[in-house]
C-alpha cells in the first residue's frame, strides 16, 4: 500500500501531476482535434453524399428522357454537320416548294456567330450555306416557311431579294445550321 | 520449564499487546486523503482518456473509410457525369437557339399586310444584326406623295416596325411618258412621276419567333400562316392586327415583293 510519509505524498502527488501534464493534457487536444477531423469528415462526406444522389438523380432524369425525344435533339443539334447532307435537304425543301436552285454552296464555318454569348454552356458551332434561286414571292414564302419547319435549324442569316426581268424574284440566301460544342 | 520464560527482566510481549498494536486507529491525514484521491482520479482519468481516444479514433476511422468510399463512388461515377454534363450542354445550346430562332415567313407575312397596294419593293435585304435585332432594308417605289406618307404612318402605327426610317426620297420622270402629260410649269407627277425611297425597318426578334415548344417536342410548329390572322401564336399578328381595318393593304404577287 501507499505509505504515509511525506516523501510517498509529494511523490504520489508529483506522479499525478507528471500523468496529467504529459498524458491527460496533450491527450485532451487530440481529442479535440479528432473531434473536429470527424465532424469535417462527416460534413464533407455529406456534401459528397448529396453529390452522388444529385449525379443519380439527374443520371436517371436523363434516362427519363424518352428515345424520341433523344433522337430528336441528335438530329436538331448533331455532334458533326455534314454539309452534303443538308445540301441536299436544301434542294429537297425547295423542289417541294417547287423552286429550282441555281446554285448552292457551303461556305464553312462562323466562329461567334451567335448573339447571346454564355460562356457556361458554350456556343454551338455555326455552319453557313449560301443559295440562289428564281421564284415568286409565294414559292419564297412558302420556301422560307417550310425551312423553318425542317427539324434541325436551318437559320436565314441574310437574304437579298430582287425582282428580274422576267417578272421573278432572285433571291439569294445565306443559311446557317449548327453542331453541338462540347 | 514454565516459569523460566518469566525469568528474564526484560519483558516479552504477549500476544494480547501485539493485536492491541494491530487494532489500534492509524492516523490520515487530509492531505494524505487528496494525494491519494487525486492520484487515483488520474489514473481513471488516463484510463477513461486513453479508451475514448481509441473509440474516436474508430470513429474518424470509420467516417473516412465511409468518406473514401463515397467519393470512390463519384470517381467511378465519371462516365455518367459526363453524359450529364453533355446532355445539359447540348439540351442549353438547343434552347438558346430555340430562342433566338426567327420566323422570315412570319415577317414576309407581317411586311405584306402592312404595305398599301400603291408600294412597289424593287428590292428587299434581310440580315440579323450583331445587336440582336433584325434589319430589313427595302427600295421602294410609289407614284404619290401622299402614298408614301401613307406608307410611314401604316409603319409608324405598327408595332413591329415601328422602328422604321423613310430615306433617300427621290422622285423621277419617265422619259416616254413625258410627251403625254408634262407641263412645263405644272408638274403633274400622279402618272409620270415615281417616288423612290428606302425604309429601314429593325424589328425586334422576339416579336417573330420561329417555334413554339410543347411539351418537350422539338416539332416545331408554324406561328402565323397566311389568312389565319386569329391565331394567337405569334406576336406579329398582334403587330399586324393593330393596322387599322379601314387600311387597303396588300401585294403585288405578280412578280413583285
Amino acid at each position: 500500500m501507499i505509505g504515509n510519509s511525506l516523501l510517498t505524498q509529494v511523490g504520489i502527488a508529483a506522479v499525478s501531476i507528471g500523468i496529467i501534464m504529459t498524458y491527460i493534457q496533450p491527450a485532451f487536444g487530440e481529442i479535440r482535434d479528432i473531434q473536429n477531423n470527424i465532424s469535417q469528415t462527416q460534413e464533407e462526406l455529406a456534401k459528397v453524399t448529396e453529390v452522388n444522389n444529385r449525379l443519380a438523380n439527374l443520371y436517371n432524369s436523363v434516362n427519363s428522357i424518352p428515345q424520341r425525344d433523344k433522337n430528336a435533339l441528335f438530329v436538331y443539334l448533331p455532334d458533326k454537320t455534314d454539309e452534303v447532307l443538308v445540301m441536299k435537304d436544301v434542294t429537297a425543301i425547295a423542289k417541294d416548294a417547287e423552286i429550282s436552285i441555281t446554285n448552292i454552296s457551303y461556305k464553312g464555318m462562323i466562329e461567334n456567330h451567335s448573339k447571346a454569348l454564355n460562356d457556361n454552356i458554350g456556343q454551338p458551332f455555326t455552319h453557313s450555306f449560301s443559295v440562289d434561286f428564281f421564284s415568286s414571292y409565294e414559292q419564297l414564302k412558302d420556301f422560307l416557311q417550310r425551312l423553318e419547319q425542317n427539324n434541325y435549324p436551318l437559320v436565314i442569316d441574310k437574304m437579298s431579294v430582287k425582282p428580274n426581268e422576267s417578272g421573278q424574284l432572285t433571291t439569294n440566301l445565306t443559311i446557317i445550321t449548327y453542331s453541338h460544342n462540347e | 520449564m514454565p516459569g523460566s520464560s518469566n525469568a528474564s527482566f526484560i519483558p516479552k510481549r504477549t500476544p494480547s499487546n501485539k493485536s492491541e498494536r494491530s487494532n489500534s486507529p492509524r492516523q490520515l491525514f487530509l492531505g494524505s486523503l487528496l494525494v491519494r484521491v487525486l492520484f487515483f482520479a488520474v489514473l481513471i482519468a488516463a484510463a477513461a482518456v486513453f479508451f475514448y481516444e481509441r473509440h474516436l479514433n474508430g470513429q474518424l476511422n470509420e467516417a473516412t473509410q465511409n468518406f473514401k468510399t463515397a467519393t470512390d463512388s463519384y470517381e467511378a461515377d465519371g462516365e455518367k457525369l459526363q453524359t450529364i454534363i453533355t446532355t445539359d450542354k447540348r439540351l442549353a445550346q438547343a434552347n438558346n437557339l430555340l430562342k433566338e430562332s426567327v420566323s422570315v415567313s412570319t415577317l414576309l407575312n407581317a411586311l405584306q399586310q402592312a404595305t398599301a397596294e400603291s408600294i412597289q419593293f424593287t428590292s428587299l435585304d434581310y440580315s440579323q444584326t450583331g445587336e440582336g435585332s433584325l434589319l430589313l432594308e427595302a427600295t421602294i417605289d410609289t407614284d404619290t406623295f401622299d402614298s408614301t406618307m401613307f406608307q410611314r404612318s401604316v409603319y409608324g402605327g405598327n408595332e413591329l416596325f415601328r422602328n422604321t426610317l423613310l430615306k433617300d426620297v427621290k422622285v423621277s420622270t419617265e422619259v416616254s411618258k413625258i410627251d403625254d402629260t408634262y407641263k412645263t410649269k405644272d408638274i403633274e407627277y400622279t402618272k409620270d412621276a415615281k417616288i423612290n425611297f428606302k425604309a429601314i425597318i429593325n424589328v425586334d426578334p422576339k416579336d417573330v419567333p420561329a417555334v413554339a415548344i410543347k411539351e418537350a417536342s422539338f416539332i416545331p410548329i408554324t406561328s402565323v400562316t397566311e389568312g389565319d390572322s386569329s391565331s394567337s401564336e405569334s406576336t406579329v399578328e398582334n403587330g399586324g392586327g393593330k393596322t387599322p381595318a379601314d387600311v387597303s393593304v396588300g401585294f403585288d404577287n405578280q412578280g413583285n415583293i
